[in-house]
């Protein structure tokens, strides 16, 4: 009795000595699950007006206007940026997956977005832009495909965000339009969007909003200021898509996080955000825009979010 | 006694018909007149305790309320409207599951369903833990041949099951697209009946003739401060099926007597709905079903082929009961 207690305490001890002292890791620090895996960020649960009431009637607002209480009930991770064009790269090179269709890109001929396969932005050719790009011309399928590639490479529950998840972080605790407030003009700091040095390059032929962010173009991802999640670009540079489908309605939406997807799928899917190429009513948090799952624009392109295992609930 | 009259009479009148294997199944396109040549032979009941059902042929048609409705609600989604292809055809209840029906289910089945559904009471809703399919509560007692009601979308598919059970055949609810496919029987005007424009004004209605709905009788017994038919249809409460005339494809009561779960998740759109007959549904479950046709409460803009209400899954409610369709393949 006594010696296993004697040896019970030896063995305690000497582990404990072994043994590196453990700090308790930030919960709120950025993490990454591989080298090339896109820089994760943990936001807390939350509840939150999505859409905005009684927004002005401007194209495909309608689901907007009515404005749902949705909770988020656990915290879950989300991407600090948009997916890069090195993390894409990584995954086309890694995986069989094959990008199909044509992409649309500014022409600067026709002076107009269209889709021309000469120009198109295939995978050489981002190989030539810059790896902190955030990766464009990649479809809903592509998105799909590339989080559950990184869901099988890390083990972890990697999936696009839903667009509840999305429009929570994009506000990260803010009711105005924009995250910034209820000014287009005040986001430069914030958001690369159609602005004023746009449309020194490119005549979109719609209205730039009225500040300098410094882009003409797609920015580095995490070039400007984070919102208060600490989260990047999540208004402009590209747009993002989330995993829902598309009604334009929100009545019977689901009222937590979780993704409004149809039975048997969906032809259209929801894109956020707007780009650096949007004007100032496509860019507000609530805006959505439907795409088709199969479309691939210079405009559009992602970010990932992540379950986060139970022992990280509740802190 | 009683009961077994009704054998009798089930079994003879099932002799006297062609099984519904022999009906054709061909895809028939929908125009009205066409569907005339389908009353008769291809109907069927495949036991003494089922329902009656009549073959819906396969079509294409615009689903939801036509341009100009002046009745149409663009809060709901019923604008505009949606061509949609039906490729196959389909079997439908000719009438919603009556009492007897649902009676024979729970008896062989010893199926418990709760109470707590919902009357008019005092002009308004209201909901009573003893009120049940038993006893809705109405003046008289419901006869075994009027639609049964507080039922909710769990004894609906319990009832489908059983049936589906009992013939070897699948029984199910109807897609909302097949139901209003086989509401509007080919036609394309707000009720099958031809009343156009809003009847809510008119000083008489044609309503009364075709459909149990929400008339001068029920009005004044009721007392829901909506608007009523201007007609009479001699029933307040629910009528025994078959009562009124049917439509082109043979149905009755689509419009009226009981409004009638369909399988489909509600939203207040159209958009993104699939182009056919299989119902839209999401992938998690939803919290609301379309219920469509009206009922004897149901004001005169609420009881057309296009109008889309939305219940509670959970929802009984003496005004709502269901009719099913049988998959032909």
């Amino acid at each position: 009795m006594s010696f296993n207690f004697l040896r019970t305490t030896l063995v305690a001890i000497t582990w404990a000595l072994l043994t590196p002292p453990v700090f308790a890791a930030d919960p709120t620090a950025p993490f990454r699950d591989c080298p090339d895996c896109p820089e994760m960020q943990r936001v807390p649960a939350g509840t939150f007006l999505m859409g905005t009431p009684g927004t002005p009637a401007e194209g495909d607002a309608r689901a907007e206007s009515q404005a749902t209480v949705i909770r988020i009930a656990r915290p879950f991770a989300i991407g600090r940026t948009e997916i890069t064009q090195h993390e894409f790269r990584v995954f086309l090179l890694d995986s069989s997956h094959e990008q199909r269709g044509d992409c649309v890109v500014w022409d600067e001929e026709k002076s107009r977005f269209s889709t021309d396969p000469a120009s198109s932005s295939k995978e050489g050719d981002n190989a030539q832009l810059s790896a902190d790009l955030p990766a464009f011309c990649l479809s809903w399928q592509d998105a799909r495909a590339y989080v559950q590639w990184l869901a099988k490479k890390t083990g972890k529950p990697y999936r696009l965000p839903s667009e509840a998840e999305w429009e929570y972080v994009a506000r990260a605790g803010a009711v105005t339009l924009w995250p910034w407030g209820d000014a287009a003009a005040d986001g430069c700091d914030f958001a690369n969007t159609y602005d004023l040095n746009g449309r020194e390059r490119y005549a979109l032929g719609w209205d730039a909003v009225r500040c300098h962010d410094g882009y003409a173009e797609v920015a580095p991802v995490g070039a400007l200021r984070p919102n208060a999640f600490g989260l990047y670009d999540l208004i402009g540079n590209v747009a993002e898509w989330v995993d829902d489908c598309y009604t334009d309605s929100y009545v019977g939406r689901p009222k937590d996080g979780r993704s409004w997807f149809w039975s048997g799928g969906c032809r259209r899917h929801v894109v956020r955000g707007g780009s650096w190429a949007s004007p100032a009513a496509q860019t507000r948090s609530a805006t959505r825009t439907p795409v088709d799952a199969a479309f691939r624009s210079q405009t559009v392109g992602m970010r990932v979010a992540l379950d986060l295992d139970g022992r990280a609930e509740g802190r | 006694m009683k009961l077994r009259m009704r054998w009798a009479l089930a079994l003879c009148w099932m002799a006297a018909l062609p099984t519904l294997a022999a009906v054709p199944t061909a895809v028939v396109p929908a125009a009205p007149g066409a569907a005339a040549a389908l009353s008769g032979p291809q109907t069927a009941r495949e036991c003494a305790n089922c329902p009656e059902i009549v073959v819906v042929p396969g079509g294409a048609f615009r689903f939801g309320a036509t341009a100009g409705d002046g009745e149409a609600d663009v809060t709901t989604g019923e604008t505009p409207a949606l061509p949609v292809t039906i490729a196959h055809a389909f079997a439908m209840t000719r009438t919603e599951i009556t009492v007897a029906q649902f009676g024979a289910f729970v008896e062989a089945t010893q199926y418990q369903s709760a109470g707590d559904c919902r009357v008019v009471s005092g002009g308004a809703w209201q909901r009573f833990p003893e009120r049940s399919w038993q006893d809705p509560g109405f003046p008289s007692p419901q006869t075994d041949s009027e639609p049964v009601v507080c039922v909710n979308v769990a004894d609906a598919k319990a009832y489908a099951a059983w049936l589906t059970h009992e013939t070897g055949h699948t029984y199910r609810l109807p897609s909302e697209v097949e139901w209003e496919y086989a509401a509007r029987a080919g036609t394309s005007t707000a009720r099958f009946f031809s009343e156009t424009g809003s009847d809510e004004r008119s000083l008489l209605s044609l309503a009364c003739e075709y459909a149990n709905v929400y008339d001068a009788g029920a009005a004044h017994d009721l007392d829901l401060s909506v608007p009523y038919a201007r007609c009479v249809d001699g029933h307040t409460y629910t009528a025994p099926v078959a009562t009124y005339r049917p439509n082109a494809f043979d149905l009755y009561d689509l419009i009226g007597n009981v409004r009638e779960w369909t399988e489909d998740c509600y939203t207040a759109s159209h958009e993104g709905r699939p182009d056919d007959a299989r119902p839209w549904i999401w992938a998690g479950g939803c919290e609301q079903r379309v219920v469509r046709g009206g009922s004897y409460a149901s004001r005169p803009s609420h009881a057309r082929a296009a109008v889309r209400e939305a219940e509670l899954e959970g929802l009984r409610q003496a005004d709502l009961g269901f009719r099913l369709v049988r998959d032909m393949n």
